[in-house]
């Protein structure tokens, strides 16, 4: 019995010393950094979204209440904005299906872009100077057709996706 | 309690859980250590510390963090994330990098820290090794009818160390755009990266000469801020604006290096069928609120005269040439080449500005040559729509001009009889402008109802 006993507290530290000694000889591990380095941090308002109301035939339109607001210690980044649902670029409504013409997004005043295509880039600085706060106007437009049904519930998310160049 | 009063209970009960239940992405996300670069050692392990947080008044969220290979859109050079279904590359980190837990749940204002773990092979290879991290919303309908989600792309650039570094490129195509009197030529040069390493500050240099090896001009594109991956390909934009006369041209690109070392050139040839003219020169003055101001740009093609008291206080009042598109333009409206816009008004102007614009042939052309069928077209951002300005014509001198009391962006059109109360001729006819028109309208009015008052007292 002791010498079964004796065998398997052999076995057993055998089996607890092997990896560790066949692991821990070729293979270092760095920790990089104590603290954490740089950060990026992207925040578009307002975070409940944008009302149209019931969506019936015209244009609707969207200039003064949204913004990106981009922080980061980065001096180069950039940030994308692109719609990831089922119908890439439509308002859906589950019943009456999705819009007519697509739903589009401009960067500051600038061109209506169609959001059937991801919008890149929304917006960048670099490759020098885009470290800091800064804040930009998003417009929204969405034009309803004549054959549209009219509905609540239309609906589409735009991500705004950042990164560090 | 009443039978109504349960009811009422259990339905306000019903729309808690429901609301408790459904989960909105936020719309703010803060991501510390959102890059990663590293020269890395043959068989070594990194554990590279990063942290994820949102804003107070997000609403809890749940972001997943997927590992995937480097890719980069052709359209200058975004970065995006290659699934797992996307062959990422002899220079792909992607089975290198691993993340502690494939989703975070971050409660309003919470910072989670976790950690990415790079697990260097021994037999690695030389050069570079790339992925990126994703950290996206687990949920993608966003709150509102148009809803908002936040994500960032780390990416994880590796270079091995004590190794052979290739910086090497090839230009595959070398394309150059529409050539249209009043907008710049884009000349668009697509590099590959075919070294082992990436590289920064790439710049596509352009030189235009004539058949006889003249040189005309040479542009340089601005270096985009993202990196070239061996394997990708990144299309860099160069704009030229130097006029051309009818006639051949040989357009060379040379992509540069940050160094100034020159990665590759190629040449292609354009031919002009017609006189090119490029757009004009920004320009600015200070308008001032006592004495009459006239802006115009150094080739003429647009004037701006302010009257005394236009504005209220000094103002910078910049035109540029408006190279967007133009959508939406009135029905049956057709746009010419002449756009531009005007900066640094946004209000409405105490008097009423001239705008004089010298129309151009392809203006013309876009009016079918007939003159008096052109107007100035304005974009009122607040309406989201032109207005057609009533307009004279002068056809001797070629020339444009209508009252305005705002500035935006703003455009030569053929429009449509009747949208603008275009008028043709020499100059000195005004045609009356929707503003004075209303006065006039006002007036007419304050004239009726003092005659009805005058009536009644007598």
């Amino acid at each position: 019995m002791k010498k079964i006993l004796f065998i398997g507290v052999v076995l057993l530290m055998v089996l607890v010393c092997l990896p560790v000694a066949v692991s821990a000889a070729p293979i270092d591990t760095v920790v990089v950094n104590g603290s954490i380095g740089g950060s990026l941090d992207v925040d578009v308002l307002p975070n409940t979204g944008v009302n149209w109301g019931t969506m019936a035939i015209g244009t609707r339109t969207d200039l003064t209440n949204v913004t990106l607001n981009v922080t980061t210690t980065y001096p180069s980044w950039h940030v994308n904005a692109e719609d990831f649902g089922p119908y890439t670029g439509y308002m859906v409504d589950s019943v009456a299906g999705n819009l007519t013409y697509p739903f589009e997004l401009s960067n500051n005043g600038g061109d209506w872009i169609s959001m059937t295509t991801p919008f890149t880039p929304f917006q960048s600085l670099g490759p020098t100077g885009g470290a800091g706060s800064r804040i930009f106007p998003v417009g929204l437009r969405q034009v309803i057709a004549i054959s549209d049904e009219e509905a609540l519930n239309y609906q589409i998310t735009i991500t705004f996706t950042g990164y560090a160049g | 309690m009443s039978c109504t009063t349960k009811r009422v209970f259990s339905l306000i009960a019903g729309f808690l859980i429901i609301f408790s239940v459904i989960a909105f992405p936020s719309t703010a996300v803060k991501v510390e250590g959102a890059k990663i670069m590293l020269d890395v050692k043959p068989g070594t392990n990194y554990v590279f510390p990063m942290a994820v947080s949102t804003k107070p008044d997000n609403p809890p969220s749940d972001y997943a963090i997927d590992v995937y290979g480097f890719g980069q859109l052709a359209e200058g050079g975004s970065y995006i994330p290659l699934t797992a279904g996307d062959y990422a590359g002899v220079y792909s980190a992607r089975s290198f990098v691993t993340v502690e837990s494939p989703v975070i749940h971050i409660d309003p204002g919470q910072r989670k820290a976790f950690n990415a773990t790079i697990k260097v092979p021994p037999d690695i290879g030389e050069g570079g090794r790339y992925a990126i991290i994703h950290i996206h919303p687990a949920v993608i309908q966003g709150a509102g009818q148009t809803g908002f989600a936040t994500a960032i792309i780390v990416p994880v650039m590796l270079t091995v160390q004590d190794t052979k570094l290739i910086e090497t490129g090839t230009i595959t195509e070398i394309a150059v755009g529409d050539i249209v009197a009043g907008k710049p030529i884009t000349v668009s040069t697509t590099l590959k990266n075919t070294g082992n390493h990436h590289y920064y500050g790439l710049v596509n240099q352009v030189n235009v000469t004539e058949s006889a090896g003249k040189s005309l001009a040479t542009a340089k594109g601005n270096p985009t801020g993202n990196a070239v991956i061996p394997g990708q390909s990144v299309r860099f934009d160069t704009l030229v604006s130097t006029p051309l006369a009818a006639g051949t041209y040989t357009i060379k690109s040379d992509m540069l290096l940050a160094s100034g070392d020159i990665l590759d050139s190629k040449t292609t040839r354009i031919t002009v069928k017609e006189a090119y003219i490029p757009p004009f020169q920004q320009t600015s003055v200070r308008v001032i609120p006592e004495s009459p101001v006239i802006l115009e740009i150094p080739e003429g093609t647009v004037r701006i005269s302010f009257p005394q008291g236009a504005v209220l206080a000094e103002t910078i009042v910049t035109v540029k040439p408006y190279i967007g598109t133009l959508l939406n333009l009135p029905a049956g409206a057709k746009a010419g080449t002449t756009t531009f816009s005007v900066d640094g008004l946004s209000g409405f102007l105490g008097k009423d500005a001239t705008v004089t614009v010298r129309y151009s042939k392809s203006d013309l052309d876009a009016a079918d040559g007939d003159a008096s069928k052109l107007a100035l077209g304005r974009y009122d951002r607040g309406e989201a729509r032109w207005t057609v300005l009533p307009t004279t014509v002068d056809k001797e001198g070629m020339s444009l001009s209508a009252s305005t009391n705002r500035f935006s962006t703003w455009v030569v059109m053929a429009a449509p009889a009747g949208a603008g109360s275009p008028v043709t001729g020499g100059s000195g006819l005004r045609g009356l402008g929707l503003d004075t028109f209303i006065v006039f309208v006002a007036l007419g009015l304050m004239i009726v109802f003092v005659g009805i008052n005058r009536s009644k007292k007598h």
